[in-house]
């Protein structure tokens, strides 16, 4: 936390959520600093996808801060965020069915509410289109393309809006091997061109290539924090992911 | 300029077809009045849409459509006013109206939004049916003053009584409309409005406050539906709380728009223009004890053929976007 207030994107402190009886975040604090790409994992039901819409304003915390850009937003609605320069993409990836992958994108360069003309909107949707490699589906309806390929038309219309901070929530649920090649050499990128990454993934392969720092979560609380070479020897996360009897074996170098 | 497109000759001649026909079947007058009826409720139609495009089923438009035509019809009754002047005055009740209709509404989409714009229709309609010192309650109000003559490029058109003037009128004003309707589809507001329609998760996740921009579409469509209203009120001369509070009036335009193609420039009025007429000069002519039925089963076949709607036969426009 050593990063000067400029340098920061993102900070939460004392996040805590509950749904009713349950605790699904106990108390999360975290700085993302500019042009880092920070992972998120932990198992089903941690409390990944939940950190996600607090940050992203469709939950609001039950106490603790949100602070993105130098401003409090616990209480901004999404629409607010987003146009503050916060972009995400959702698990179940949310398209506008009726319309062209291309207007998809359009509609994030279009709509933004510094209102580019048209084709200045047309020119910058095509060239996202082009950097998730779906140039030539272009014009193929997005709910005919699979869902690995909508989930790139999503991020292609989040990288359309401009953001200063992306969220990217298991965007790579179904890539082939290749595709996450793709994908990991285009967030590395992006990076280099100032934007800031969260991204959560079952995939370590993914978050091993591209994050700086990885956060562990289990049960609504960081349990580790670091590098992600370190990470996946951490025997906390280990025991996490696969239980304690694979804890020992990791120990031992044999996970 | 740019070139003509197949869509913009369609839609120029078929403006001209609707300018032109009542010269050429002059003694029609029967014509001229169904005709006539079919552009107001075009207008009605095309205010419903535009609040359709941001995804939102009304079934409560007959609510502008009285207010409209009530606070038009009081404003003259008891002041004095010209229509001219109550008119335009009096739909903007019905923008009233449609402010807390979207305060009260806003959390509600879909079926539940259906119904409780079903339910809204009531509170104007109670209030108009029982104030007696103001609107003399379900008995309603006669002897409004009728649309004043007004001579055009040196030919005296008496809107008040000449159902053939009065026809010119409501399409000159359908056009406008149908222009409006127009700009609302192909701005980039209109297709924020699609966005909305689409999926408004992911229209939020662009920033977009999709409560506030429908209730721009409904303040929008609220007053053209007012307009409709009081437009209805002084070319009958009257208003009265069954009449223009009334469930025919909300449905007719969720039909028009559906039948002719909700999503289309040209689908609202396409549906009135068809299915008004069809009813009014031939089915119940022809058929005066099962017209409603056979009105209905042309109704269910098209949509079950043509689900997006007569429209959709049209020459497409060349993609705007």
């Amino acid at each position: 936390m050593a990063a000067s207030a400029a340098q920061v994107c993102l900070e939460l402190r004392q996040n805590k959520k509950f749904f009713g009886d349950r605790t699904i975040l106990r108390g999360i604090s975290f700085c993302l600093e500019v042009g880092e790409i920070l992972g998120l994992i932990g198992p089903n039901g941690a409390g990944k996808t939940t950190l996600f819409n607090i940050i992203s304003g469709w939950q609001k915390p039950a106490a603790g801060s949100v602070i993105f850009l130098g401003q409090e937003t616990n209480t901004w609605p999404p629409e607010r965020l987003s146009r503050a320069g916060l972009a995400r993409t959702f698990q179940s990836p949310q398209i506008f069915p009726e319309m062209c992958a291309l207007e998809n994108v359009l509609m994030g360069a279009w709509l933004r509410q510094e209102h580019p003309p048209l084709p200045e909107a047309q020119e910058e949707a095509a060239y996202c289109l082009s950097l998730v490699g779906l140039m030539d589906k272009g014009q193929t309806p997005v709910r005919e393309l699979p869902l690995p390929q909508q989930r790139l038309v999503e991020l292609a219309r989040a990288l359309a809006t401009r953001p200063r901070l992306l969220l990217l929530d298991e965007i790579a649920a179904g890539f082939s091997q290749a595709a996450l090649n793709r994908l990991a050499a285009g967030l590395l990128k992006l990076r280099d061109q100032g934007l800031t990454l969260l991204l959560t993934d079952h995939l370590f392969t993914l978050l091993e290539a591209v994050t700086d720092r990885v956060l562990a979560l289990d049960h609504g609380e960081i349990i580790a924090q670091g590098p992600p070479a370190d990470l996946i020897r951490h025997p906390e996360v280990i025991s996490a992911y696969l239980g304690t009897r694979y804890c020992s074996n990791a120990n031992n170098g044999g996970a | 300029m740019g070139k003509i497109n197949s869509s913009q000759l369609a839609a120029a001649a078929g403006v001209l077809l609707l300018a032109v026909w009542p010269l050429i079947f002059r003694n029609q007058v029967q014509f001229h009045q169904v005709l006539g009826m079919t552009c107001l409720y075009a207008i009605l139609a095309l205010a419903w849409n535009i609040y359709a495009l941001s995804g939102a089923i009304s079934l409560g438009h007959t609510a502008f459509f009285g207010l409209g035509a009530y606070a038009s019809a009081l404003l003259n009754h008891h002041y004095h006013w010209s229509p001219l002047c109550t008119m335009p005055l009096g739909a903007l009740a019905a923008v009233v109206f449609a402010v807390f209709w979207s305060l009260g509404f806003r959390r509600l989409r879909g079926v539940y939004l259906g119904l409780a714009s079903l339910a809204a229709v009531e509170i104007p309609k109670t209030i108009v049916d029982n104030w007696d010192q103001l609107t003399y309650g379900s008995m309603g109000i006669v002897g409004l003053d009728r649309l004043p003559t007004l001579t055009i490029g040196g030919v005296e058109m008496d809107f008040g009584l000449n159902v053939t003037a009065q026809y010119y009128l409501l399409l000159g004003i359908m056009l406008l409309a149908l222009l409006l309707h127009w700009k609302c589809i192909r701005s980039r507001w209109g297709w924020t409005l699609r966005v909305i329609r689409e999926n408004e998760t992911a229209a939020a996740a662009l920033g977009i406050d999709s409560n506030r921009e429908r209730a721009k579409a409904l303040m929008l469509s609220s007053y053209l539906a007012g307009i409709a209203g009081a437009l209805y009120a002084h070319i009958m001369g009257l208003v009265e709380p069954a009449l223009v509070f009334n469930l025919h009036l909300s449905v007719l335009p969720l039909v028009f728009s559906i039948f002719g193609g909700s999503t289309m420039v040209f689908g609202p009025v396409l549906g009135a223009l068809i299915l008004y007429p069809l009813e009014q000069l031939f089915l119940m002519p022809l058929f005066p004890m099962g017209h409603s039925a056979l009105y209905g089963l042309v109704i269910i076949l098209t949509i079950f053929f043509f689900p997006k709607g007569i429209a959709a036969w049209l020459p497409a426009p060349p993609k705007s976007v």
